[in-house]
């Protein structure tokens, strides 16, 4: 029970992650199959659907944007600064800090993960494993992305006998960059409404915010 | 990197490469189509359409499609690039033709057929579709 609420967070998202992506295959299912009947074609099984390069799109679109927004909001927060967001460092802490702040090397003490203690490259590339992860995470979704994206465009061409493009030529189309830049856009306001709305705006319990009571320009305050 | 690899090659190997055998059907399909209608086997080509585009052909020579599909103008050839995107597909024929083809209820049908490419934006130019 206690390891159930220890990690309740990530248990809990991961739940309503599993239902709205189900979710989202049924309603997919059932577009696909409303464009098919439109264009004279026959609808298609689930399981047939969940194996279209449409529905991977649909999915790596929306797992790219959240990857790059987690890499930016990540690499961003070491440098750039928002007077009185929770959501920034403290503004003379502008950087990649010292090794005693970010307890490294022989500032680590016994509780400290292996390689932070470790030093040289070890130390270095683990320095850095969380923003390595999350952008190879992005660039492989991404990548996804543009294969899946690739063949249910070139899909549609054949549907009204047109021709086909390369992948290359794909990544070039405005179908491409539609499907990127919607995500894109939606991620980018989320994290910039986050950093000025905490300014001035609480909520009572949340780490992602400052304390009620604390002031507006107190700024890299959380709960 | 090697966390993205597995998400672009589980892509890859779901789209790109089509499902195993799709390829290998559309291209007996195709080939099976043109060699009944060079046979004057027009049950077994009009049983390779689709509905959708057996039904047009019917209503535009107002005859049955078995004789219908004798009209139609045809040029074979040898099997160039086979195309498999989703659930649609294209046979080129070298020196000849360009056949789409769908994935419908009953297997993968033509959709259409006796197509030339025309200017790059625009749909082919075919004698048979739905």
């Amino acid at each position: 029970m206690r390891n159930l609420r220890d990690n309740s967070l990530s248990l809990a998202f991961l739940i309503i992650f599993l239902a709205s992506l189900a979710g989202q295959a049924l309603v997919g299912h059932g577009l696909f199959n409303h464009d098919q009947l439109l264009h004279g074609g026959d609808p298609i099984s689930l399981g047939r659907y969940l194996t279209t390069s449409e529905f991977s799109a649909d999915v790596a679109e929306n797992w790219q944007s959240e990857y790059l927004q987690f890499s930016l909001y990540i690499l961003g927060t070491i440098w750039l600064l928002q007077r009185g967001s929770p959501e920034s460092k403290k503004l003379d802490e502008a950087g990649l800090e010292s090794d005693e702040q970010q307890k490294v090397g022989r500032h680590a003490d016994t509780r400290s993960p292996l390689w932070a203690r470790v030093g040289g490259l070890r130390t270095t590339i683990y320095s850095h494993s969380l923003l390595i992860v999350m952008f190879t995470l992005w660039i492989g979704s991404w990548l996804a992305q543009s294969i899946a994206g690739w063949s249910a465009y070139n899909a549609g061409q054949l549907d009204h006998q047109a021709a086909t493009v390369t992948w290359l030529g794909y990544i070039g189309t405005n179908d491409f960059w539609d499907r990127t830049l919607q995500n894109w856009q939606s991620e980018f306001l989320a994290v910039g409404s986050m950093a000025i709305l905490s300014v001035y705006l609480r909520q009572r319990g949340s780490p992602e915010s400052k304390p009620v009571g604390a002031p507006h320009d107190a700024t890299g305050v959380e709960s | 990197m090697r966390r993205a690899l597995p998400l672009a090659v589980l892509a890859l190997a779901l789209v790109a490469c089509g499902r195993s055998g799709d390829r290998q059907t559309v291209r007996a399909v195709a080939t099976g189509f043109y060699a009944a209608a060079d046979h004057h086997d027009g049950a077994r080509a009009c049983a390779l359409l689709s509905s959708q585009t057996r039904q047009k052909l019917e209503e535009q020579e107002s005859e049955s499609c078995e004789k219908a599909i004798d009209e139609v103008e045809l040029k074979g050839g040898p099997v160039g690039k086979v195309s498999v995107y989703s659930t649609e597909a294209a046979v080129e024929l070298r020196g000849g033709d360009t056949v789409f083809i769908e994935d419908t209820k009953v297997g993968w049908r033509i959709a259409a057929a006796g197509c030339r490419p025309t200017a790059h934006a625009r749909p082919a130019d075919c004698d048979l579709e739905g």
